[in-house]
This record gives C-alpha cells, structure tokens and sequence, in this order.
C-alpha cells in the first residue's frame, strides 16, 4: 500500500502517489526554474500545468482514483524536458549556463522553499498563510498578531499592505510546491549550507577530472560559494534587524504624528515629554500648512523607514521579486515629501522675514537707601534646574489651554547714562511677515514684575495667548542703576540673569546672592571675596 | 558542428509557421495543435509549444478566449489576430521563396 498525496493542479483534485508527487515536484521545478527569467514565466508555467491536469484527468477513472509514479512518468515523457523544447530563449539561456545548472540542478531543485502569498487558504491576500507556512507554524498566531498590532493607529494595515506587495502569489503547482517544502528554521538552514558547501567541493572536484580547470579559477568558485553561503546566514540576520529597526520607527512616527500621545525627546536633560499637535499648532499659520507640514514629514521621513522595512523583510524571506516599480514609486513620494516639507520651510520663514523692539520705560519707586533688591517669583511652570538659554527652547516651554508660558527672559542690568534714578526697561520683540504683525505680536507679550519697597521681584516667563502663533518672541529686561548705587541679586537670579558686564567679568553664574555697585568703569562686587 | 543542434536549428524555425497555419485555418486549443504537430513529425514533446504560444500571443500575433471542459481545467482558445494574419501572409511568401531557393540550391548539387 502507498501513501498518497491530494494535489491541487490547475483547480483539480488528484489523488498522487507520494513518490510520484515528489517527482512531479521535481520536474514542475525544473521546468520553473527555466522560465523563472523569461517573459511570461508565469503564464507558460499556468499553460503547462493545466495540460498536465489534462493528462491526469485521462488517466483515472472509476476503478483507477489514484496517479501512480508511472503515470507521472508517462506524462513527464510526454510533455519532456526543458532541454527538449525547441524554444528560442530558453535554448540560448541554456546554452550560456548549461553547465552549472546541471550540476546543480542535482541536488537543489527539491529543497529550495520560496515564499509565497498562499492563495489556497487565504483570509486576505494570503499574507500570513504564505508567511508561516515558510517558518512552519500556524497561521492563526500570525494573524492575531496583525489583528492587534491593527489598534496601534493602524500599523498592522500598513505592514500587511507592505507584505502583499513584495510577496508573491503563488500562482502555480510549482510555486506551491516551494512554498510547502521544509519549514525555514535555523536547523534547515544550517543544513542547507552544509549540504551547500559539500556541493561546492563535490562541483570543483568533478570539474577538475572533467576538465583541466586552473587552480586559481578553483578557489575562486569555492571562494564564491563560501561568500554566498554566509551571505545567506549573515543576510537573514541583518534583514531581522532592519525588520525589528524598521517596524519600531514606524511604530514611533505613527504615534508620534498621529497619536496625540506625548513623544519623547532626547534632551541634555534626559527624557523629555512633549505633544507635536500642541508645538504644531504654535507655529504653523494656518491648518492647512500643518497639514501640509504633517504629510510632508511622514512621507519625507517615513519612507525611508518603510524602504529599510522593505529591504529587511526581502533579506529575511529571501524573496527574489523584483520591486524597481515599488522602488520608483517610493522614491517619487519621497521626493514629493522633501517638496512638501520644503515649501512650508519657505512659507514659515516669510513669517519670520520682520523683526520688531518695543522698548517700554518704567519709572519705579526708589529705595530707601542706595542698594535694590532684585529676585525672581516662584517659578510655577519650570524648575529652577534650567538655564535660562534659548537652547531649551522645548524644556522652557509649556503650553497650557489659553496661553503659552515661555521660561527663557533675559535681565541685564547697565548703567543709568543721565539721570540718578533707577528705571526698568522691558523690551518686547518678535518677528513677523511685516513690520506690523512683527510689531503686533511682540506688544501682545505679557510680563510680569512688582515692586514691594526696595525690593523687585521678576517672573521667570513670560507669556503668549494661543492664538498667537510663536514667530521668535522673546523679552529682554535692562535694569538702570545710577553710578554710585548699587543691586543686590538674590541666590535664585541666576535663572533670568544674561550676560551681565562687570568690572572683573565675573560670570553670570558667580554674581549671585552678592552686591554690586555702579562705578564709572561698570558693575564693581562689594562684598566678593577677592 | 552539432546535428542535432542544426536539425533542431531548421525545425524551430519552421514551426512558428506551421503553428500560424494551423491556427488560420480554425480556432484551436493547445492538445489540437499538438495532436496535428505530432502528426507531422514536427515535435517531440509536448512542452516545446507552451512557451511558444505565450510568446507569440505576447507579441500580439494570437488572441485567445477562456472555454470551460467537461474532463479537465478550461480551455484556451487560441486563434490569429489581425496582426498575426498580415505576419502569417508575409512568412507565406517567405516560405515560398526558401522552398525555390532550396530546390534550385540543392537540384545543382
């Protein structure tokens, strides 16, 4: 009794022997194999098969259910060899390689496992049937994965529309009959490149009996199986690591640009969480440009990512497609991104191309003796750890419902030119598309200072409405002292305070919770320990 | 020189046409025109015409229709274009031509 096979050929059924079925196998691959580079491929090989089937379907009947080995054979003879056949390309292409596709015709030909999209057993487009049948393990675990990974803002849908692409269907017998072979796990590997390189060694032995091949030319081809042999191992591997690459970074785009999840940024300061909608929404002008701006940047940055994605999945399944068209058409979009990204570059820089002061002075109560207190308020936005430093720009700024707080104002302090009294300058500047919106907007900074005796207390923010947009706002504060008087800065002043000058450049960070005087040089230290 | 390789050479040649032929006479599917091929000596195997087909329906030579079989998968259909019967005419007078010229060659001999 012998075990059979039930093979699908060409939509129908048949009962095959085993041994028989691994020989139709066989020559369904040999004859792929042949076709695999010429027009039509595929077609030929449809064609082929349902003649085949044809063949079969003439030799069961009622009291014969089963094709047996010879039947096999009979057909093979029938529909014979590649070799045989009096077609023009395959006969040159043949001719150019006879040789070494013999040779290895041998002993690859039954082993090779390909992927494929399975159209047999599909839910979709056969993606994880296709994909776990050439690791060997149910398709179900696959598919639940992609059902789940469906709900982190559609990256399942994406990996599988990649997946449908670059994997092709499996069309044919031949096809499927890849497609089922040995499962591709790390033991069948490393018996294939074992089974490889005893090929190899078997090719170059024969061939140096056959023919006086020099000695050079010998250690070339071994060299050269041995480089594809690793290739294969080390290929799989990278395409494992772009894949792993590739899928984390479209899981962070995706959730950093269409999430409204705080993404993270890598700071000096270590992690730091903040919303691209909300920054987005303070600088573009309009929702159309941040719309703009946001298909841009996904496409400018995400297809790259999606190519490395693309690369790692094609090293990995080891498929052989040629994707110039996929290729093309990325890198098109890609260039339509850059435009993108570029032309909202253009338009945001016009709204910065004018830039405005508005300097207010500010008569304030003098003190009672020689000596003002300067000190900041609580800092309720931003920890006192910042320096103030444009730098932070992301650390030093919050954006509540209404307004932006902004933690990065600068206090100088100079010298009074004419009169004896302090005063208090506040400058206000922004940019803008004209001199007026430049204007506007800088007089729509709010900033906050009072004044208790002796002693003047700074906020260490200032603030725009949200409706406002950010064009570069900024707030400078110039405290005049009289020659002959004297500031005293707080311990805390040293988160607002910028570059003050002084007699013996000490720097900003040293002038605090010290006294100094206005002389006719500049700012002297009183009670420094010098 | 290989004989086989120049017997197959001329044969190939040949059976483009002969297949053409075949086909401007009556609409045919792939186990007819082997069966007449067969019958003239013209092919051995059965596969030789698959690739064939394909390449000179790609080239726009032959249309096919789908036709469904009571004892096997469906049918192509294959039968000339326009195309092909212009191509068919001119390969005609071809054939004439080799058919004198290779008379008076091989007469002389």
């Amino acid at each position: 009794m012998n075990k059979t096979v039930a093979a699908n050929i060409s939509g129908i059924i048949f009962n095959i022997e085993e041994l028989a079925y691994e020989k139709l196998g066989q020559y369904l691959n040999t004859i792929k194999g042949y076709f695999k580079n010429s027009e039509g491929g595929d077609e030929i090989m449809i064609d082929i098969e349902a003649r085949i089937a044809e063949l079969f379907q003439e030799r069961v009947s009622d009291n014969k259910q089963v094709i047996t080995l010879a039947d096999v054979e009979e057909v093979i003879a029938i529909m014979g060899q590649p070799e045989e056949y009096l077609d023009e390309e395959a006969t040159e292409q043949q001719d150019s390689s006879n040789r070494n596709k013999e040779a290895h015709s041998t002993t690859s030909s039954g082993e090779s496992k390909q992927i494929f999209r399975d159209p047999d057993s599909n839910i979709l487009g056969g993606v994880c049937s296709g994909v776990s049948q050439y690791f060997g393990f149910d398709p179900l675990w696959l598919r639940l994965l992609f059902v789940i990974l469906f709900f982190f803002f559609g990256t399942g849908v994406l990996l599988y529309i990649i997946l449908w692409i670059i994997i092709p269907e499996a069309k044919t017998t031949a096809d499927k009959l890849k497609m089922r072979g040995e499962p591709v796990n790390v033991d069948n590997i490393r018996k294939n490149v074992k089974e490889r390189f005893e090929d190899a060694t078997d090719i170059d032995t024969k061939q140096a009996t056959d023919k006086a091949k020099n000695a050079i030319e010998q250690i070339f081809d071994y060299f050269k199986k041995f480089i594809t042999a690793f290739f294969q191992v080390f290929g799989k591997l990278i395409g494992v690591a772009f894949i792993a690459a590739g899928a984390f970074a479209i899981f962070i785009l995706i959730n950093l640009f269409m999430g409204n999840d705080a993404i993270i940024a890598v700071t000096d300061h270590g992690l730091q969480l903040f919303s691209y909608s909300e920054y987005a929404s303070l600088i573009f002008a309009s929702s159309e440009q941040e719309t703009m701006a946001l298909i841009g940047i996904i496409t400018a940055v995400g297809i790259p990512i999606v190519s490395l994605f693309l690369a790692g999945i094609k090293l990995l399944l080891d498929i052989k497609t040629n994707l110039r068209m996929v290729g093309i058409a990325l890198f098109v979009l890609w260039i339509g991104g850059l435009v993108l990204c570029g032309t909202v570059g253009i338009q945001l820089g016009k709204e910065f191309t004018n830039d405005a002061e508005v300097t207010e002075v500010l008569a304030i109560e003098q003190p009672v003796g020689d000596t003002l207190m300067l000190d900041i308020m609580d800092d309720v936005h931003f920890s006192n750890h910042f320096r103030n430093h444009h730098e932070y720009f992301i650390e030093l700024t919050k954006i509540e419902r209404k307004e932006t707080h902004f933690g990065f104002p600068f206090l100088d302090i100079r010298e009074q030119p004419s009169d004896s009294v302090f005063t208090i300058e506040v400058r206000r500047m922004s940019h803008g598309r004209t001199q007026k919106e430049a204007i506007n907007r800088a007089e729509n900074i709010r900033y906050d200072w009072n004044q208790s005796d002796s002693l003047l207390t700074f906020s260490p923010f200032f603030s725009i409405d949200n409706d406002e947009k950010f064009r570069g706002q900024h707030i400078e504060i110039i405290v005049r002292v009289p020659e002959g008087k004297a500031v005293h800065l707080s311990d805390r002043m040293d988160r607002i305070i910028y570059d003050i000058g002084n007699v013996t450049r000490t720097r900003d960070r040293r002038m605090t919770g010290k006294t100094w005087t206005m002389t006719d040089k500049g700012l002297e230290c009183i009670d420094c320990d010098l | 020189m290989n004989i086989e390789n120049t017997k197959a050479q001329m044969r190939k040649g040949v059976l483009e046409y002969c297949i053409l032929s075949i086909l401007a006479r009556q609409e045919a599917y792939p186990s007819d025109i082997i069966a007449q091929l067969k019958d003239a000596k013209l092919i051995v195997v059965e596969g030789t015409l698959y690739p064939l087909l394909t390449r000179l329906k790609n080239a726009g030579l032959l249309g096919y229709r789908w036709e469904e079989s009571k004892s096997g998968p469906p049918r192509k259909y294959y039968k000339l274009t326009e195309v092909g019967e212009k191509f068919l005419k001119e390969l005609d007078l071809t054939w004439e031509e080799l058919v004198n010229a290779v008379n008076t060659t091989t007469a002389k001999k």
